[in-house]
């Protein structure tokens, strides 16, 4: 066996780290879309609570946002349920790491929002567009252009940032690393190749990120 | 909950965010040492020394923290010529370690950060300079380096309020830094969201304060035009 059969563990714990980011990646567009949008509203209050929410969140570590939503998960589970009930690891770290994505997401997506002319919301309405058409068709196309070079740089921090996820016992690409270090007593050369597939999956985020940059330019 | 029992937290907590500080500074000054020599070095006109750095920045920005403290930590008890020689009386403490880590690490992010700013700098300058019969050493320090303060130091507040959130996983390697004592006062307790609550406000206060200095610094070395 290669390894001693610690490689197929660690080939199954890439695919949970790639699962889980992707999937926070989702959560954190649809959260930072959402931020955003209330930022930019005109009612004084909610612009004024998730500023002061999306502020926070990104002066406090990330480590502490995942135990926070893994604790009281748990402890908001338990009180539904009426008996203790523990929330998936999967969950509370898709859940921390897309709040994470999304509170910083909503400050890309602000700035893509205000780079948009004004004159085509206004000759929007003036061609008797309606909201919601005017949001997805002529706001959203734009603004993910605009927020693209962000939001991939983005999606390199939670790829990296879900290692994390690890120390509320997720079974991941670094957690699979630390069994297989403490195992074999070297821990070295596991470390090392767990960095250097983590390496391997930024690379290819990037290159995939190269290729959307080409490809924006078109479609307009 | 008694008086004495509350003292107590307070204290560790007091304890916990010392270390963090100090964790915070360490790592900052070491890092920033490292990221300006290899900022410098990356001008040479040796390829080979291009490449390096090249690969060091890549290779650092590519991997997550917590991996690099494990590696630094765990894995170089494993390397024999480690364990012989100087580095092994710094790298046997968790202290040293999570500072080196921190360190190494923000270094990588640092000399992408300041390459990009000396190279932001117009052309022109350097010209002038050259015109100006300048060497190569009093054109960097007399013109390039004022400059380069100035521009950088708004972006540099960002890595530093990075440096502190990082300093949270230095928990992970037994160090009793906020995030560690938060979890052992939790393991004590079975209370878990206050404490998280708290730890949470230190760390913003922490960053407030990290803030307030930075725009005290910009202000007193901006230069009205």
């Amino acid at each position: 066996m290669l390894f001693n059969g610690f490689a197929g563990q660690l080939i199954n714990g890439t695919k949970i780290t790639i699962a889980v980011s992707l999937v926070a990646i989702l959560i954190g567009l649809i959260l930072g879309l959402f931020g955003a949008t209330c930022e930019l509203s005109k009612i004084k209050v909610i612009n004024k609570i998730v500023t002061w929410i999306t502020s926070m969140l990104r002066g406090v570590p990330e480590l502490l946002v995942i135990f926070a939503v893994y604790f009281g998960g748990t402890i908001f589970l338990s009180k539904i349920f009426g008996k203790y009930t523990e929330i998936n690891a999967f969950m509370a770290g898709v859940i921390a790491l897309g709040t994470i994505y999304g509170a910083y997401a909503t400050q890309v997506f602000r700035g893509a929002f205000l780079i948009v002319h004004k004159g085509q919301l206004e000759s929007a309405k003036a061609l008797g567009l309606s909201k919601s058409t005017t949001f997805v068709a002529i706001l959203l196309p734009q603004v993910f252009r605009y927020a693209l070079p962000g939001l991939s740089n983005l999606c390199l921090v939670t790829l990296k940032d879900s290692s994390l996820v690890a120390l509320i016992g997720l079974q991941e690409l670094t957690f699979k690393a630390q069994i297989a270090a403490n195992e074999s007593y070297k821990p070295f050369t596991y470390y090392v190749m767990c960095a250097g597939i983590y390496l391997v999956l930024t690379s290819i985020f990037e290159i995939f990120f190269k290729f959307t940059d080409n490809r924006k330019k078109y479609g307009y | 909950m008694d008086i004495k029992a509350i003292l107590h937290q307070i204290l560790e907590f007091a304890n916990g965010i010392g270390i963090t500080i100090s964790l915070m500074l360490l790592g900052l000054i070491l890092g920033l040492a490292i990221a300006l020599f290899l900022t410098l070095v990356s001008y040479s006109k040796s390829k080979t020394i291009q490449l390096l750095v090249y690969v060091y920045t890549f290779i650092i920005r590519g991997t997550p923290l917590l991996v690099q403290i494990f590696i630094i930590y765990y894995g170089s008890g494993q390397l024999d010529f480690i364990r012989n020689s100087f580095l092994w009386s710094i790298l046997k403490h968790p202290f040293g370690c999570a500072v080196v880590a921190l360190a190494i690490n923000s270094s990588g992010y640092c000399v992408a950060l300041f390459r990009g700013m000396i190279n932001s700098i117009p052309k022109g300058e350097f010209e002038a300079c050259k015109a100006l019969g300048m060497s190569r050493l009093q054109m960097s320090f007399k013109i390039i380096a004022g400059r380069f303060i100035r521009i950088t130091i708004p972006a540099y507040s960002n890595e530093v309020i990075i440096i502190l959130k990082s300093t949270s996983l230095a928990s992970t390697i037994t160090l009793m830094d906020l995030m560690g004592v938060t979890h052992e006062l939790i393991a004590e307790t079975y209370s878990t969201l206050p404490y998280l609550l708290i730890a949470g406000v230190c760390y913003l206060l922490i960053n407030l304060i990290i803030i307030k200095i930075f725009k005290h610094i910009e202000k007193s070395i901006y230069i009205p035009q």
